[in-house]
C-alpha cells in the first residue's frame, strides 16, 4: 500500500462514483441513435435511482437476511474494486502485489451473493437466472485469468494492477509483438466484459420478464432500495470494466482522456448492442470459450516472447 | 514435544477402553469417551499452539498437522454429544467414543514418533499406528451399520486402507523408485489423489458427521505428512508428479461434487479439490526448489500448508453444519431440504459463510491461501526461462481460476438450497427439529483458525514459514527476501478485507436507515406476477447446475439421462469408476473366478492346498542356501 | 507502417478463431473475404512497394475479396442448404483446438518468425474446416482458407514467383472454387442435400444392403 497523496486518483474515483450512471444513459442514446429514436434521457438512470431510493422495500416471505444483505455486499465489492484500479501515473492507494487476483475474486464474491439472494426467494425465474450465470460464469473466468496471466508477463514479476500498465506502456512502445498480444487481449477483455456486464450478445438487460435474461432475472424480487444500490453498482461495474480496457491499451492517458476512454468504451457498447442479436443461451458458453481461446492465443505469444 | 504428549494420548487411550468396557451403559460409557477426548484434544491444542509460538525446532514442523486433529477432535467429541446421543438407532455409543479416541490417539501418535533412534522400528510403529487408524476409523464409518449403503461404502473404505497399508509395506522395506511409487500411492490413497480418491465420496455420505469431519479435515493431511517425512521429494520428477497430480485433482474433485445432491458427497469432493490445492502448492515448493526459483517454492510451500490449516478448518466445519443437518431432518439430499435457515438459524450461517469461504472469496481465509499459491504461480509463470515450467504456471493459473468459479456453484448451491427458501419435502421440513446450541458452538469452535488467519494472516503466515523452512533448497537471504514479499502483500490485502466488511456494514446501515421510512411490507414472491407459486417450482441444487453438468455431460457420463430431461437421482459417475476401477475389478474377476475351482467345499482339500502352499514357500526361501 | 502491419496480423489471428466458431456459411463466407482483402493487404505492406506488386495486391483484393465470396454465396443460395453449420467438433472444441495450434506454432517458429507462424494456423484452420465440418460448401470455404495460409506465407518470405505464375495461381484458386461450387450444386440437386458425410451411402448396392442389414 502506498501512502503518497494521490489527487488524480481521487479525483477519478470521484468522477466514477459520480458519473457511472451516466454510462447507460450513453448506451441507450446510441442504441437509440441507431434505431432512429430520441431515446430515453442521458441521465434516466439518477432519476431512477432517486425515484427507487425514496420508495419503500417490499420482501418476499421466503427471503433470508442474506437477501437484504446481497445488495450491499455487491456494491462495496465493487468500489473496492474499482479502488483498486489505478489512474494516469497514479499508483492506486491501495495496491499491492497480487491486487489483480483480489480484483477478479471480488466480482465473484458479488456474483455469489447475488445467486443466493436469488435462490433464497423460492422463485424459478431467479433460479433460472442463477443457474445461468453460474454457468457462464466458469467460462468468463477462465478467459479472465488468462487475461491476468497475459498480463503479469507484461508487469515482469510485478502483478499489481498500478504496477502492470506502466509496464505495458514501456513494453508496448518497445516491442512490437507486445502490441499485437495486447491487442488480442483486448478483444478478449471486450467479450468478457459484454458477458459481464449482462450485455446484448449475452444478456438483454431489456427484456425483462423473459425467458432469456440473466442477471435482469436474479432480481426480480428487489425493489426501492435494494434495486437501487443493484442498478448503481452494475453502472459502476461498468465503469470499472471500461476503465481497465482504456488502461490496458493507453496506460498513460491523462485523467480525463481516460473518462472519455470510458464512455466511448460504453458507446462501443451500445454499438454492439445495436448491430448483433443475442445469441441464443447455448451458445453462449461457446462465445465465451472464443474469448478465452484469444486469450490464450496471447498467452502463448507473451511466452514466447519472454523466453 | 513427544514427552510432553504422551501422557494426555495415553489417557486418551484409557478413556477408549473405558468406554468400551462399559459399552453396556451408553450414558456411562458416552460421558467417559466424550470427556476424554475432549478434554485430552483440548491440552494437546493448547500445546501444539504454544509450541507454534516458543520453539523453533524440528517439532514444530508436526504441529501443522496436529493442530487439526486436536481441534476436530475437541469439536467433533462436542458435536458428537447430541449427533451419536445417548440411544442411537444403530450402533452401540460405547464403541464408537472407544473407536473415536483410538482414531484420534493413533492419528496423533503417528506424528509424535520422531524421538526414536532406529529408523527401522520408526516406521514399523508408524505403519502399525496407521493400520491402528485406518482400522478404528473404519470402525467409525460402519457405525451406522443397519443404514442403506453403508456396508458397500464402508468396505471400499476399508479395502483402501489395506491397500494402502499394503503399499506402504512395501514401500518402507524397499529402497529406489518402486518404494517411491508405492510411497506415492499408499499416502495418495490418504490423501485423496486423483483416481485414488474414489473412497472419500462413498465413505463420507455414510460415515457420522464428526467422523466425516476428522477424516476430511486432519486425516487426509496425514497422507501429505507421510510424503514429506518419509521420503526425498526434493527431485524434479516427483514435483512434476506432485503438481500435475495437484492440478488434476483440483479440477476434477470439483466438477465431480457438482453431479453430487448428497451434501456431504459434494463436501468430500470438495475435499478432494482442496487436498489438490495442497498438493499443487507443494509441487511447485519442490519444483522451485529443483529449478532455483525462490518465490515458486517459498510462496508453493506455504500457500500448501496455510492452505491445509484453512481447509481444515472449513471442512471441519462444513462436516460438522452438514451432521446438524442430517440430526435435525433425517436427511442429506440437498434437493429435498430447504428453507432451514428459519430451523436453524446459526448453523445455516456458519455454513453459508464457510462454504462462501471455502471457494476462495474475500474477504475469507481460503482467498489468502489461495492467493498465495497463485503468487507463487505467478511468479514462477514470469521469473523463469523454462518454458515446461511457464506452461505449467499457465496452466495453474487458469486451473486455479476454473476451480475457483466450480467451486462458487457448487458449493452456493449446495448453501442455497439447503438453507434457504422454501421446504422443498414439506414432511422433512415439518419433522426438523431446531437445532442444538451445542452443536452450534462445537461448529464455532471448529471455524475459530480460520477467524485467526482472516484477521493475522501475515503473522500466521510468518510462524508457517518460519516451521516449514527445512523443505526450503534456495538460499536463506532469498527465503528472506520472499517472506518479507508474502507479508508485504497479505498485510494490505487484510486491511482491504477489513476496508470490505466496513464499507458493507456501511451501505446496510445507511440502506436500512433509508428502509426505515416506510413500513418495510412482506408479501409472497412476486416470480412475474404468477399466481400461485408453490416450492416444487423452485430450483434445486441440481437444476441450478444443470446446464453445467449438461455442457460437460461427457466428462459426467450422463450419456445414459436424455439432455435436458427431467434429473435422475444421481447424475453421472466418477471418471476415476468408470475408466479406470470398474476395469480393474472386472480383470480381477474373472482372475478370481479361475481361483474359484480351488473351492470345493472339502476341508481335506484345503489342508492339502495349505501344506502344499506352505511347502512351496519353505522351498522358495531356503531351496537358494541348500543348492549353495 | 508497423502498427499497421500488426493490427492486420492480430485481425488475421484473430478470423482464424472467428473461423473455428462461426455457425452461419454467410458468416464464414464473410471471413473469407475480410481474410481474402487483408491478405492482400498484408502483402503489399510486407514487401517494398513497386508497381507489379500493387498490381498483384489489387487483384488479389478483388478476386479473393469480392469474386470468390461471391461465387461461394451464389452457390449456397442455389443449393438452398440450410444455413448451418453442422459441425462433426462442437465449436467450443473447435475454439481450444484452434488456440492450441496457436501456441504450438508460436513455439515452432519463434519470434523471428511470425508471418510463418500465422500462415501455419491458418492452413491448419481451412483444414479443420474441411475435416470437421458436414457441408460440402465448407469444404471449398476451408480449401480457400489453407490457400490464404500459403499465401500469407509467401508473403512472409517475400517469395515472388514473379507476375504471371501467381496470376496462374489465382486462376487456379478461381476455378476450383468455380468448380466446387457448381459440384455442391450437383450434389444437392442429386441427394437433395449438401451433407458429404453422407457421400458414404455411395458403395455397391450389394455391400450398402449389407451394411443396411447389420
Amino acid at each position: 500500500m502506498n501512502n503518497v497523496f494521490c489527487p488524480v486518483w481521487l479525483a477519478n474515483f470521484a468522477a466514477a462514483v459520480i458519473l457511472c450512471p451516466l454510462l447507460f444513459g450513453i448506451i441507450a442514446k446510441v442504441k437509440a441513435f441507431f434505431a432512429g429514436r430520441k431515446g430515453i434521457p442521458l441521465f434516466q438512470l439518477y432519476y431512477d435511482i432517486f425515484k427507487l431510493l425514496r420508495r419503500g422495500v417490499i420482501y418476499s416471505n421466503s427471503v433470508s437476511i442474506f437477501f437484504a444483505a446481497a445488495p450491499c455486499v455487491t456494491l462495496a465489492a465493487t468500489v473496492v474494486a474499482f479502488a483498486l484500479l489505478p489512474c494516469q501515473n497514479n499508483s492506486s492507494y491501495f495496491a499491492f502485489n497480487g491486487d489483480i487476483l483480489l480484483f477478479v475474486y471480488l466480482f465473484a464474491l458479488a456474483r455469489a451473493f447475488t445467486v443466493l439472494a436469488a435462490m433464497d426467494t423460492a422463485s424459478s425465474f431467479e433460479g433460472m437466472g442463477g443457474a445461468r450465470e453460474l454457468h457462464f460464469s466458469i467460462f468468463s473466468e477462465c478467459a479472465l485469468m488468462t487475461l491476468f496471466a497475459v498480463l503479469c508477463i507484461c508487469g515482469s514479476g510485478e502483478f499489481s494492477l498500478s504496477a502492470i500498465f506502466f509496464a505495458v506502456d514501456d513494453l508496448a512502445r518497445n516491442s512490437g509483438l507486445a502490441t499485437m498480444a495486447l491487442l488480442l487481449a483486448a478483444v478478449g477483455f471486450f467479450i468478457v466484459m459484454l458477458a459481464e456486464n449482462c450485455r446484448v450478445p449475452v444478456d438483454d438487460p431489456e427484456t425483462h420478464l423473459e425467458l432469456t435474461m440473466i442477471h435482469e432475472a436474479m432480481i426480480l424480487d428487489y425493489s426501492g432500495v435494494d434495486m437501487a444500490i443493484i442498478h448503481y453498482a452494475s453502472a459502476l461495474k461498468l465503469w470499472v470494466f471500461g476503465q481497465f480496457m482504456v488502461m490496458m491499451l493507453f496506460p498513460q492517458l491523462p485523467a480525463h482522456w481516460v473518462w472519455a476512454g470510458v464512455f466511448a468504451s460504453a458507446a462501443a457498447v451500445g454499438v454492439v448492442e445495436s448491430v448483433t442479436a443475442r445469441f441464443r443461451l447455448l451458445k453462449v458458453p461457446h462465445y465465451l470459450m472464443g474469448a478465452f481461446a484469444i486469450e490464450l492465443a496471447a498467452l502463448a505469444l507473451f511466452i514466447w516472447e519472454n523466453l | 514435544m513427544t514427552t510432553v504428549l504422551l501422557p494426555f494420548i495415553c489417557v486418551m487411550l484409557c478413556g477408549a477402553i473405558l468406554s468400551a468396557l462399559f459399552a453396556f451403559n451408553s450414558k456411562l460409557s458416552s460421558a467417559i469417551g466424550v470427556i476424554s477426548s475432549a478434554a485430552n484434544s483440548l491440552c494437546i491444542l493448547a500445546i501444539a499452539v504454544a509450541a507454534l509460538f516458543f520453539r523453533d525446532d524440528a517439532d514444530v514442523f508436526k504441529t501443522i498437522f496436529l493442530i487439526p486433529i486436536a481441534l476436530i477432535g475437541f469439536s467433533g467429541a462436542l458435536h458428537s454429544i447430541h449427533y451419536i446421543g445417548t440411544k442411537p438407532k444403530h450402533g452401540v455409543p460405547g464403541f464408537y467414543y472407544a473407536a473415536f479416541n483410538l482414531t484420534l490417539c493413533a492419528m496423533m501418535s503417528c506424528l509424535l514418533l520422531d524421538g526414536m533412534r532406529d529408523k527401522e522400528l520408526e516406521k514399523l510403529f508408524f505403519l502399525l499406528l496407521w493400520e491402528i487408524m485406518g482400522l478404528a476409523s473404519f470402525v467409525l464409518v460402519y457405525f451406522d451399520f443397519r443404514s442403506r449403503g453403508v456396508d458397500r461404502a464402508s468396505w471400499i473404505y476399508l479395502l483402501s486402507c489395506e491397500a494402502g497399508g499394503l503399499l506402504l509395506m512395501y514401500s518402507f522395506t524397499h529402497k529406489g523408485v518402486s518404494a517411491l511409487v508405492c510411497g506415492l500411492l499408499g499416502f495418495g490413497l490418504k490423501a485423496g489423489f486423483p483416481i485414488l480418491h474414489v473412497w472419500l465420496p462413498k465413505a463420507h455420505p455414510v460415515a457420522p458427521a464428526p467422523v466425516s469431519a476428522l477424516m476430511s479435515g486432519a486425516m487426509v493431511n496425514l497422507g501429505i505428512y507421510g510424503l514429506l517425512t518419509f521420503y526425498d521429494l526434493k527431485t524434479a520428477p516427483v514435483g512434476w508428479t506432485l503438481a500435475i497430480l495437484g492440478l488434476a485433482g483440483t479440477l476434477t474433485g470439483i466438477m465431480f461434487s457438482l453431479t453430487k445432491r448428497n451434501i456431504k458427497a459434494i463436501l468430500a469432493y470438495s475435499t478432494v479439490e482442496n487436498c489438490g490445492i495442497i498438493t499443487l502448492g507443494i509441487g511447485c515448493g519442490i519444483l522451485g526448489g529443483v529449478y532455483r526459483h525462490a518465490g515458486l517454492e517459498t510462496f508453493g510451500y506455504l500457500g500448501a500448508f496455510m492452505h491445509l490449516i484453512n481447509h481444515a478448518s472449513l471442512k471441519g466445519a462444513l462436516f460438522l453444519c452438514a451432521g446438524s443437518v442430517y440430526h435435525s431432518t433425517g436427511s442429506l439430499d440437498a434437493d429435498k431440504l430447504g428453507g432451514l435457515i428459519r430451523k436453524m438459524p446459526s448453523t445455516g450461517k456458519m455454513f453459508t459463510l464457510s462454504a462462501l469461504a471455502l471457494s476462495g472469496l474475500p474477504p475469507f481465509n481460503a482467498f489468502l491461501s489461495e492467493l498465495v499459491i497463485y503468487v507463487a504461480l505467478f511468479a514462477g509463470l514470469t521469473g523463469t526461462n523454462s518454458l515446461p515450467v511457464a506452461i505449467f504456471c499457465s496452466a495453474g493459473i487458469i486451473v486455479l481460476g476454473a476451480t475457483g468459479a466450480f467451486a462458487l456453484a457448487s458449493l452456493v448451491r449446495t448453501a442455497a438450497s439447503v438453507f434457504f427458501a422454501e421446504p422443498r419435502d414439506q414432511e422433512i421440513f415439518d419433522a426438523a427439529t431446531p437445532e442444538k446450541p451445542l452443536m452450534g458452538r462445537a461448529i464455532f469452535i471448529t471455524l475459530i483458525p480460520s477467524l485467526i488467519v482472516m484477521i493475522c494472516a501475515d503473522s500466521v503466515a510468518r510462524i508457517i514459514f518460519n516451521t516449514i523452512d527445512f523443505l526450503f533448497i534456495c538460499d536463506e537471504d532469498i527465503q528472506t527476501a520472499a517472506i518479507s514479499q508474502i507479508v508485504s502483500i497479505l498485510k494490505p490485502v487484510c486491511m482491504i478485507n477489513c476496508l470490505l466488511v466496513g464499507l458493507f456494514m456501511l451501505f446496510y446501515g445507511v440502506s436500512t436507515i433509508l428502509k426505515r421510512r416506510h413500513r418495510v411490507l412482506r408479501g409472497p414472491t412476486w416470480d412475474c406476477g404468477y399466481v400461485k407459486p408453490t416450492a416444487r417450482m423452485q430450483y434445486t441444487s441440481s437444476a441450478l447446475v444443470q446446464s453445467i453438468t449438461d455442457f460437460f455431460s461427457p466428462i459426467f457420463g450422463i450419456a445414459g439421462r436424455r439432455r435436458g430431461a427431467a434429473l435422475a437421482s444421481e447424475p453421472g459417475s466418477d471418471i476415476a469408476d468408470r475408466m479406470f476401477w470398474n476395469l480393474i475389478f472386472r480383470i480381477t474377476a474373472r482372475w478370481s473366478e479361475k481361483i474359484h475351482r480351488f473351492q470345493t467345499g472339502y476341508l481335506h482339500f484345503y489342508i492339502l492346498v495349505m501344506v502344499v502352499a506352505i511347502i512351496a514357500m519353505l522351498l522358495w526361501a531356503f531351496l537358494p542356501e541348500v543348492l549353495k | 507502417m508497423d502498427t499497421l502491419v500488426e493490427i492486420v496480423f492480430v485481425v488475421l489471428l484473430g478470423i482464424n478463431f472467428a473461423f473455428a466458431g462461426a455457425s452461419r456459411i454467410f458468416h464464414c463466407i464473410r471471413l473469407t473475404a475480410i481474410q481474402g482483402m487483408l491478405l492482400s493487404v498484408l502483402g503489399y505492406l510486407l514487401s517494398h512497394g513497386g508497381v507489379e506488386i500493387a498490381m498483384l495486391s489489387t487483384v488479389n483484393f478483388i478476386v479473393k475479396g469480392f469474386v470468390l465470396p461471391l461465387l461461394l454465396k451464389k452457390a449456397v443460395l442455389r443449393s438452398g442448404a440450410r444455413r448451418e453449420l453442422e459441425p462433426l467438433a462442437g465449436y467450443s472444441i473447435s475454439l481450444i483446438c484452434v488456440a492450441v495450434v496457436t501456441a504450438v506454432a508460436f513455439a515452432v517458429c519463434r519470434r523471428s518468425a511470425m508471418i510463418p507462424a500465422l500462415s501455419i494456423i491458418t492452413m491448419f484452420t481451412g483444414l479443420f474446416l474441411i475435416i470437421f465440418r458436414k457441408k460440402a460448401i465448407t469444404q471449398v470455404i476451408g480449401f480457400l482458407v489453407f490457400e490464404n495460409g500459403i499465401a500469407i506465407f509467401a508473403s512472409g518470405m517475400a517469395v515472388h514467383y514473379g507476375l504471371v505464375i501467381e496470376l496462374g495461381i489465382l486462376l487456379d484458386v478461381f476455378v476450383l472454387v468455380f468448380i466446387m461450387g457448381i459440384a455442391a450444386f450437383q450434389i444437392n440437386r442429386e441427394f437433395e442435400h449438401i451433407d458429404i458425410d453422407r457421400l458414404h451411402q455411395l458403395v455397391e448396392p450389394e455391400s450398402q444392403s449389407e451394411g443396411q442389414s447389420k
